[in-house]
Formats: C-alpha cells, sequence, structure tokens
C-alpha cells in the first residue's frame, strides 16, 4: 500500500508525529472495524480503538519495518480486543449465564442495530470466526486477502467463513442465498 | 433473497457502523498529552544502561570478596606451614623497608591505602 510505505519512511525518517498524523486516518475504521468485529459492541469497540491507536504512538518508533505495517497494526488490534473480549466475559461469568446473554445482547444499541435488529441478531448468533469475516469484508468492501490480513489467518479460510456465515444468515432471515458456486 | 440481495443488505448495515464524530481528534489529544515516545524510549534505554551496570558492579563485587578469601586463606594456610620461616622473612622485609628510607615506608603505605580503597569501593556497591 503507497501509504503504508509514505509512513513507514516517515518512521524510519524519525519524523513519528508525522506518521502518525497519516496513520490515523488511514487505519481508523480497520482497527474500528475489527475491534468491532470481535467485540460486536459499538462503544466498546471505539474505546479499544483508541487504546490501539495510544499504544501504536508509543510503539512506532520501535516499529522496525520486518512485518508489514498494516499487518503489525491488525496484530497489536486484535491482541487488545481478544483481551478486552476475554476480561468482559469473565465479568459476565459472575452473573447468571442468561442473563449474561442479554446483557450481551442489548450492550451495544447502535445505529445499525436499530435499522436492521433481524439481520443484526442474526449476525450476532454467527459463530466468531464467521461474525469477524463478515463484519471486516462488508464493513468497508475490502478484499478477500485483506480479511485474511487483518485476521491473520489464510484467504481460503476466510472464504469458507464467508460461504457458511451467508448460508447462514440467508437461512436465519428466512431466505435462501443462491450463491454462485 | 439472493446473493446480491444479502450483499446489498449487509453492506448497508455496516455502512452504518463507524466510530462517533471526533474520534481523530480525540485520539490526537490524548497522545498529545502523552511524553514524546522518543523520550519514553530514551527513559527505557537509561534504566536498560543503569539495570546491566548495577548487574555488572554485583558480579565484580562478588569475584573481588571472593579473591579477597582466596588470598587472605592462602596467606593464613602458608604462615600456619611455615609460621618461623614467614615471621623470619616478615622480619627482613619490615627490616629492609625501614632501612630503606621513605620509599619502603611509601610503599607500605601506598599497599594499606589501596586495600581499605578496594574495601571501601566493595562497601559502597
Amino acid at each position: 500500500m503507497p501509504a503504508d510505505q509514505a509512513i513507514v519512511e516517515l518512521v524510519q525518517a524519525g519524523r513519528g508525529q508525522e506518521a502518525f498524523e497519516r496513520l490515523l486516518p488511514a487505519y481508523r475504521r480497520r482497527v474500528f472495524g475489527l475491534a468491532y468485529g470481535i467485540l460486536r459492541d459499538r462503544a466498546a469497540a471505539e474505546d479499544l480503538a483508541q487504546e490501539v491507536f495510544v499504544k501504536l504512538w508509543q510503539a512506532l518508533p520501535r516499529y522496525d519495518g520486518r512485518a508489514q505495517l498494516s499487518t503489525w497494526i491488525y496484530a497489536i488490534t486484535r491482541n487488545a480486543a481478544v483481551s478486552a473480549l476475554r476480561a468482559r466475559r469473565r465479568e459476565l461469568s459472575l452473573a447468571d449465564e442468561a442473563v449474561a446473554a442479554e446483557v450481551e445482547g442489548v450492550a451495544a444499541p447502535d445505529a445499525a442495530a436499530a435499522e436492521d435488529p433481524a439481520l443484526r441478531r442474526a449476525i450476532d448468533r454467527l459463530p466468531e470466526k464467521q461474525r469477524q469475516a463478515i463484519t471486516l469484508y462488508y464493513m468497508d468492501e475490502r478484499s478477500v486477502e485483506e480479511v485474511a490480513d487483518m485476521m491473520g489467518i489464510p484467504a481460503n479460510t476466510v472464504k469458507t467463513h464467508l460461504h457458511r456465515a451467508r448460508a447462514s444468515l440467508a437461512a436465519a432471515l428466512g431466505e435462501s442465498a443462491k450463491e454462485p458456486a | 433473497m439472493n446473493r446480491e440481495g444479502l450483499d446489498a443488505r449487509l453492506r448497508r448495515h455496516f455502512a452504518r457502523v463507524d466510530t462517533a464524530p471526533g474520534f481523530e481528534a480525540r485520539v490526537l489529544a490524548r497522545v498529545a498529552a502523552l511524553p514524546s515516545p522518543r523520550i519514553l524510549e530514551r527513559r527505557l534505554e537509561v534504566e536498560r544502561q543503569q539495570f546491566a551496570l548495577r548487574k555488572r558492579l554485583r558480579r565484580e563485587a562478588w569475584f573481588n570478596a571472593a579473591t579477597a578469601l582466596g588470598v587472605g586463606a592462602a596467606a593464613l594456610a602458608a604462615v600456619w606451614r611455615h609460621g618461623p620461616e614467614v615471621s623470619d622473612r616478615m622480619r627482613e622485609l619490615v627490616e629492609h623497608a625501614t632501612q630503606g628510607g621513605g620509599l619502603g615506608v611509601a610503599a607500605v603505605a601506598l599497599g594499606a591505602w589501596f586495600v581499605w580503597w578496594s574495601w571501601r569501593a566493595g562497601a559502597g556497591r
């Protein structure tokens, strides 16, 4: 990605502030999308995205260019989101399981859920990896390869997750998606 | 609903999911309140250097103590085994030093000062 190249060059030139000012708009949606795909809660995902950007700001001078910038950022985001999810589950496990499920379901009454609650419910019922794949793929018209990079899994596995997720969603919505073979 | 219909519905759904307005400004305000990463790096580097220095000095102190102990033990063993010969030799050395005048006395004083200085340096770590 040319934007990444420019950011890396700024980091290597010791111009961290400038690099960060370019990185923030370039990765805002992607970091937020990845966090949202894992946490399923808009407010929590936004808080986490903020934390991730603060971490990136602090870690940017140590970025050595061995991994691609995007891969490095996605790894930091994934780790932070998974830790946040585990912490939230630990908190919820203190409550009754049914109550916990209810709390998780209503934790983020965001605009998307309000507009299409049936679809939101169907997405929430998908297995975690399928939900992440669907979220990342449709959020910004990303390619399968980029979603694979974001999730840290092979592209073919992403295709499988997307295929199964679409089938489950179509079934859940009472329709059958006529997918090309 | 066909595949295209489902795709469109998903795109519409996720298009509404975004950060609240002003997200970037909030992040920039947060990082502006933090010390520069270069300063943090420098602080970490200084802490790492201090840790390495303390470790090296501790290791040297142990080595010096072990050396002093070994030399002391060897001296004791020598005195134990060859007491009369050592005392004769020491007497000769002292006589030689005092006959030699100021130079001998200065050499003994310098040796004593060095032992004292080494002991102080070891105790200060």
